[in-house]
């Protein structure tokens, strides 16, 4: 038995070894922080309607969800009730900390504290306007989480440079690996539930998702004399999504992670997700594309080397 | 050991994250494993399921108010109905009302949002619609998207 799980630790730890682990972690904070810094900058002219206790919803009908345990403005302004705080001024602070708790996770500036910080304003926020959520909500969450657990300030950030710290490449391929088998759980189980709705087979879904008015980006009513394309587009999706989880492990992975963000943005140009889709793609090249740069600056660096060096000597 | 300690809780995590994506909470109702792991869940994004337009997309909701001052005049708001980061937000806003609460309380709280933002209009008639896309045979056959009223309501600033 004891040989049987030394065996299998052998194995975990063989799964591991990432190529520079700490390149992907930093991505996934640079890439993931600085969307979510977008979101602040383009939801500031809505923050009245989407968060304060005036606005679309009242906080106590979003956090009826929550059952009083989860963070939100309501419980903070109960804790501020006394200092002289308005509502809408307790939105205003939150806002403007979480703006900076972002701006210090991009650049990696008490990355912890960052993280932890920006993590729990975005909780509080959430949870009160939680019936106006969607997708790119859910994964600001985990992409926060994330940043909070792991050592994502173990490169390209401030922290790093000011007080260089060792870490366990072990430690940092576990990270790597969880937020890679976290996203081949994200695209599977989409990819599941889509096959088996009918709209996706027939292309339904594809020319539904294009005629809703909040959605649509260009006039595709054309569409309806094509019916092949968004059929096609319908199973291309279903390939994309559904493979995913295998092909990233692949040889197939470099072409599967262009697949996904290529998916992602087309998504973002014909629907107008652009935030949910930089999110993902944020998300993906953190986890399966970040050796994409590696290579390309090592490729360089060999152009670099190779390339015929001037001695300064004019000839006689 | 601190490496060993470091994989189990990852994966518990990722055990959670896969039962959510699967809608499955066995921990749910159980008196001391639901506070808790609810409580993480909440925290960590495990809690969510990746069933976006799955298995089929939803018709949209939008709302129309008429808000009438006291001489009569009238303004109509259109809620939903564009593409900015609001109109995403309240496009989801409106989705949950229709599948969670009261329809009247749906309109209940877009006639106080409305009253709240114009101070002289004295009434609100809020016309919930949904947009009904057909399906690609019909749309070949000639039918058209088209918004079709499922509720209205007026309202009276107290």
């Amino acid at each position: 038995m004891r040989a049987l799980l030394g065996a299998l630790w052998d194995r975990i730890l063989s799964f591991a070894v990432v190529e520079r682990p700490e390149l992907a972690l930093a991505l996934l904070r640079v890439g993931s922080g600085s969307v979510l810094l977008a979101k602040c900058l383009i939801e500031l002219p809505y923050w009245r309607e989407l968060y304060t206790n005036s606005g679309l919803v009242p906080w106590a009908i979003s956090e009826l969800q929550f059952a009083g345990w989860a963070p939100s403005l309501s419980g903070l302004w109960s804790a501020l009730r006394g200092s002289g705080v308005s509502p809408d001024q307790l939105v205003e602070l939150v806002l403007a900390g979480y703006l900076l708790a972002l701006l210090a996770l991009v650049a990696g500036l008490g990355t912890r504290l960052a993280s932890g910080m920006a993590m729990a304003l975005h909780l509080t926020l959430l949870n009160s306007a939680a019936v106006t959520s969607y997708g790119v909500d859910a994964f600001a969450t985990i992409a926060l989480f994330y940043c909070f657990v792991f050592p994502v300030g173990a490169a390209l950030s401030l922290d790093q440079w000011r007080r260089p710290r060792r870490y366990d490449p072990l430690a940092l391929g576990l990270c790597v690996r969880t937020l890679q088998l976290h996203l081949c759980i994200v695209y599977l189980t989409s990819g599941i539930g889509k096959a088996q709705g009918i709209e996706w087979w027939s292309g339904d879904a594809i020319w539904r998702a294009v005629m809703q008015p909040q959605l649509a980006s260009f006039d595709m009513s054309w569409m309806a004399s094509l019916p092949v394309v968004p059929r096609l587009l319908g199973w291309g999706t279903l390939v994309i999504e559904t493979g995913y989880a295998f092909a990233v492990w692949s040889r197939l992975r470099a072409g599967w992670v262009v697949s996904i963000v290529l998916l992602h943005l087309g998504i973002a140009v014909w629907l107008g997700l652009w935030l949910f889709s930089m999110i993902m793609i944020a998300l993906t090249v953190a986890a399966f594309g970040y050796q994409a740069p590696l290579a390309a600056l090592q490729w360089l660096r060999r152009r670099l080397e190779a390339a015929p060096r001037h001695t300064g000597v004019a000839a006689s | 050991m601190r490496l060993k300690l470091a994989f189990l809780g990852l994966a518990a995590h990722l055990s959670l994250v896969a039962l959510s994506a699967l809608h499955r909470t066995p921990w749910a109702n159980r008196a001391l494993l639901d506070p808790v792991l609810s409580r993480y869940a909440n925290w960590s994004g495990a809690d969510n399921a990746y069933t976006f337009f799955a298995p089929a997309v939803p018709d949209q909701v939008v709302a129309d108010v008429v808000l009438r001052d006291g001489e009569g005049h009238a303004e109509l708001l259109h809620l939903g109905r564009h593409g900015s980061e609001l109109d995403h937000r309240i496009a989801s806003l409106l989705f949950w009302f229709t599948r969670a609460a009261p329809v009247d309380f749906h309109s209940r709280t877009i006639a106080a949002f409305a009253l709240n933002e114009h101070p002289r209009a004295i009434t609100a008639r809020v016309e919930l619609l949904a947009y009904r896309v057909p399906t690609l045979r019909a749309a070949a056959d000639g039918a058209r998207p088209a918004l079709e009223e499922f509720h209205w309501a007026e309202y009276r600033r107290p």
